[in-house]
C-alpha cells in the first residue's frame, strides 16, 4: 500500500486538467443541478481525463456518458438548462462543435432574447482547441472567433491552472451559455491553485507582466508563450507588458487601452488564423481607441492560414512560436 | 367517411372542450390569414388540418408536463391555455407579447413558461433533442412530469430528429413524440423525404413503441396520446406517433400550394378537416346540435376579429430596449461587445 511520504504543500501546484476536474467536483458537490454528459466522460474519465473519477462519485445520471452525437448533447443540456439544471457538456474538442454549431448559436445564444428574456440556459461547453500533438486539421484548430462573433454567448479561455478551477466554477455558476475554451497543450501545465472555494470572474483580460515598451496581448495558449517571450526579450533590452485576453466575450477593453496608452505598441497573437479573427478584433479595437497614442501600427500573429498538417515539421511551421512572437515585437519596437 | 375508429376515451365535457379549442384556433387562423391579405400582419403560418391531433396530444397532458411544439403548434397552445388577445400580441410583435415580447416571428415558435410551453425554434427538428433535455430534466429531478414533443414529417429528416429520439429511448425519458404527418415538407412530397411513409415504423428501430393514427379522429388520437403519456409517467419511456393529417393551406404565408399541389388533392385535403370531422361525430351522438357548433364558431370568429382589433393598438416594444435580454440578468453586454 503507498504510504504519504511528503506533505502537502501549503498552496499546492496543480496540473491545469486536475484544477478543471476539483472546479467540477466542487460544483457538483455544492449544487444538486450541475449535471456532466459529454462523449466518454463516465468509465473513460474524458478524452483529456478532466472528469476522471467523477462518474464513481456521482453516478451515471450527473455524468452522462453520450452517444457520440454532438446535437442532442448540446440540444439536451440547452433543454435541461431552460428547466434550471446547470450542465456542463465537454466536446471532445472545439472542431467538433462545428457539428452542434446551429444548438449552440441559434438555440442556446438567441433563446433568452427570442423569448423576451423569459428563457435562461445557464449551460457549460467545455472543449479544447489548439493544435501540437499532431492531430492534423480536424482535431487542432482553435476557432475561438466563431464564438466570439456570437452575442448571446460568454466566451473565455482560461490558460492557468488556477484561472481554469476559478474560472470553471464562475461559468458555471453564470445564468448565461459560456463557451468555456481549453487548450490541449495547457492540460499537463503546473501552476499554483489556491486552496478551497473561489471563483475568478468572467469578462476579465489579466495583467501577466508588467513592461513600457510594448503590449502584447495574448489569446489563450499565446498568452503564455507571449509571457515567454517577453521575459526573453528582456536581454534585448525590451520591456514589454503582456496581457492574457482570458475573456474573448465579453472583451474587457479597459486594461488593454491603458497599456497600450501608456506604451504606444501593440501587437496581438493567436493560435487560430488571424484573418477575420480574435486578433483582428482587437487590433482594430486598439487602433479606435488608442489611435493618438500608438508609435506603431498594431500588429498581429496567428497560425497559418491552412487546415492543420499531419506532419511535425509541418505543423510546427503552422503555429506561432515564442520565437515568432520576438520578432514581431522587435520589429513593432524598432529593434 | 367513419368519424371515429375508436370508442371513447374521454368524457362528454371533455370532448365538447376539445371541440371549442379547435374552433378557437381555426378562428385565430382564419383571421391571421385576413390581417396578412390587409396587410396589417407581416406572416401566418397556418395549423390548419392539424388542429385534431394538436388538441387531442394535449388534452392528455396534465397541468404541470410540459409542451414542445413545432411552428405550426397553434391549437396545442390555446390547449395550454394561450388567449386570443395573447396570440393576437404576438401576431403584432407588440411589448405585451407573452410570447417572446414582441422578439420572435408569431408561429415561429411558442414559447410561455407560466403554460409550460417551452422555448423552441425555426430550425426545423432542432427543439426535439431539447424536448429530450427537458425530459432528462424532468428524470432528474424526479418531478414526475411527461414531455409533449411535437414535429412534421419534414423535421423527421433531419439528424437531429435521430439524435433526440435516440437518447430519449437509450434514457427511457419520460416524453411523447407526436409526428403531425400532414406529408408534406414545404413543398416536397413524402415519397422524396422517405422510403416509408410509416414514421412510427422507426421507433422499432428505437427500441420503443410506435403507433399510427389518423390525426383528424380526434377520439382515436386522443386514446393514443393518453396510453402514450401514461406509459412516459410510469417510467416506461417515450412513445413515436405517426398522425396523418392534411394540409389544409399553404405551408406560410410566403408560398402558394398550387405550385406544388393539384387541385384535386387540395379539395381531397379540404374534405379531411378534423373539425367538420369531430362535428360530425359530435353530432351523431347527439352531444352538440350542427346549429350549436355553427355558433360556437362565430362567437370565436367575432372574438379573434375582437382581439386583433384590440392587439394592434397595444403600444410596440421600446427601440431602447432592443438589446435587453441578450444575456441573463447581471451579465448584460451591449452592442459594445
Amino acid at each position: 500500500m503507498a504510504t504519504r511520504t511528503q506533505a502537502p504543500a501549503a498552496t499546492d501546484e496543480k496540473l491545469y486538467r486536475v484544477a478543471l476536474r476539483e472546479a467540477l467536483n466542487e460544483e457538483m458537490e455544492r449544487d444538486d443541478s450541475v449535471y456532466l454528459i459529454g462523449e466518454d466522460i463516465g468509465k473513460f474519465g474524458g478524452a483529456y481525463r478532466v472528469t476522471e473519477g467523477l462518474l464513481d462519485r456521482f453516478g451515471a445520471q450527473r455524468v452522462v456518458d453520450a452517444p457520440i452525437a454532438e446535437e442532442v448533447i448540446v440540444g439536451c443540456a440547452i433543454g435541461s438548462a431552460m428547466l434550471g439544471l446547470r450542465p456542463v457538456v465537454e466536446l471532445m474538442t472545439i472542431n467538433f462543435s462545428l457539428v452542434a454549431y446551429d444548438q449552440i448559436v441559434n438555440n442556446a445564444a438567441k433563446i433568452r432574447y427570442m423569448f423576451g428574456g423569459e428563457a435562461k440556459v445557464p449551460m457549460v461547453i467545455r472543449m479544447p482547441g489548439g493544435a501540437g500533438h499532431q492531430l492534423s486539421a480536424q482535431h487542432s484548430h482553435s476557432l475561438e472567433v466563431i464564438y466570439g462573433l456570437i452575442p448571446g454567448l460568454l466566451v473565455v479561455a482560461p490558460t492557468t491552472p488556477e484561472d481554469a478551477k476559478g474560472m470553471l466554477k464562475s461559468a458555471i455558476r453564470s445564468d448565461n451559455p459560456v463557451m468555456f475554451l481549453e487548450s490541449m497543450s495547457l492540460y499537463n501545465v503546473r501552476g499554483i491553485v489556491p486552496p478551497g472555494d473561489y471563483t475568478t470572474p468572467l469578462g476579465k483580460a489579466a495583467l501577466r507582466r508588467s513592461g513600457s515598451d510594448v503590449t502584447i496581448v495574448g489569446v489563450s495558449r499565446m498568452a503564455v508563450l507571449a509571457h515567454e517571450a517577453a521575459k526573453q526579450l528582456e536581454e534585448e533590452d525590451v520591456d514589454a507588458e503582456v496581457i492574457d485576453l482570458r475573456s474573448i466575450r465579453p472583451i474587457d477593453w479597459e486594461p488593454i487601452v491603458e497599456s497600450v496608452r501608456k506604451t504606444g505598441r501593440c501587437v496581438v497573437v493567436e493560435e487560430g488564423w488571424s484573418t477575420y479573427g480574435v486578433t483582428a478584433e482587437i487590433a482594430a479595437g486598439v487602433s479606435e481607441r488608442c489611435f493618438d497614442y500608438l508609435d506603431a501600427p498594431v500588429r498581429r500573429l496567428g497560425g497559418a492560414q491552412v487546415p492543420m498538417p499531419y506532419s511535425l515539421p509541418l505543423e510546427k511551421a503552422s503555429i506561432p512560436t515564442s520565437e515568432n512572437i520576438k520578432q514581431l515585437v522587435r520589429a513593432v519596437v524598432g529593434k | 367517411m367513419a368519424t371515429t375508429t375508436h370508442t371513447d376515451a374521454a368524457t362528454r365535457e371533455q370532448y365538447l372542450q376539445m371541440h371549442r379549442w379547435m374552433c378557437m384556433a381555426k378562428a385565430l387562423d382564419d383571421r391571421m390569414h385576413i390581417l396578412v391579405k390587409q396587410g396589417r400582419a407581416p406572416f401566418v403560418g397556418s395549423s390548419r388540418g392539424h388542429e385534431g391531433i394538436q388538441v387531442a396530444s394535449t388534452a392528455a397532458l396534465g397541468a404541470d408536463d410540459w409542451l414542445v411544439p413545432h411552428y405550426r403548434g397553434l391549437a396545442n397552445s390555446i390547449v395550454r391555455g394561450l388567449t386570443m388577445k395573447e396570440w393576437m400580441l404576438a401576431v403584432f410583435a407588440k411589448a405585451a407579447d407573452p410570447l417572446s415580447a414582441g422578439r420572435n416571428i408569431p408561429g415561429g415558435c411558442f414559447s410561455y413558461h407560466a403554460l409550460k410551453i417551452a422555448p423552441v425554434s425555426q430550425v426545423v427538428a432542432s427543439w426535439i433533442p431539447k424536448a429530450s433535455g427537458i425530459a432528462y430534466a424532468a428524470k432528474l429531478v424526479g418531478d414526475g412530469s411527461v414531455t409533449l414533443c411535437t414535429f412534421g414529417d419534414g423535421a423527421t429528416s433531419q439528424g437531429d430528429f435521430h439524435e433526440g429520439v435516440n437518447f430519449a429511448a437509450v434514457h427511457r425519458l419520460p416524453v411523447v413524440f407526436v409526428c403531425e404527418n400532414n406529408s408534406y415538407a414545404i413543398s416536397v412530397p413524402i415519397r422524396l423525404q422517405m422510403a416509408n411513409p410509416d414514421v412510427a415504423d422507426r421507433a422499432a428501430g428505437y427500441g420503443i413503441p410506435g403507433a399510427t393514427v389518423d390525426g383528424t379522429d380526434v377520439p382515436a388520437s386522443y386514446a393514443v396520446c393518453r396510453e402514450a403519456v401514461d406509459r412516459a409517467r410510469k417510467g416506461e419511456g417515450p412513445t413515436l406517433i405517426d398522425a396523418k393529417v392534411w394540409r389544409m393551406n399553404s405551408h406560410t404565408s410566403e408560398d402558394n400550394h398550387l405550385k406544388y399541389r393539384t387541385k384535386e388533392e387540395i379539395a381531397d385535403a379540404s374534405e379531411h378537416d378534423p373539425i367538420m370531422r369531430f362535428v360530425a361525430w359530435l353530432v351523431e351522438r347527439r352531444w352538440i346540435a350542427a346549429e350549436e357548433a355553427a355558433k360556437i364558431q362565430d362567437g370565436f370568429d367575432r372574438e379573434a376579429s375582437d382581439a386583433a382589433d384590440w392587439a394592434e393598438q397595444q403600444p410596440d416594444p421600446a427601440p431602447e430596449d432592443a438589446l435587453t435580454n441578450v444575456f441573463a440578468a447581471g451579465r448584460a453586454q451591449g452592442a459594445s461587445v
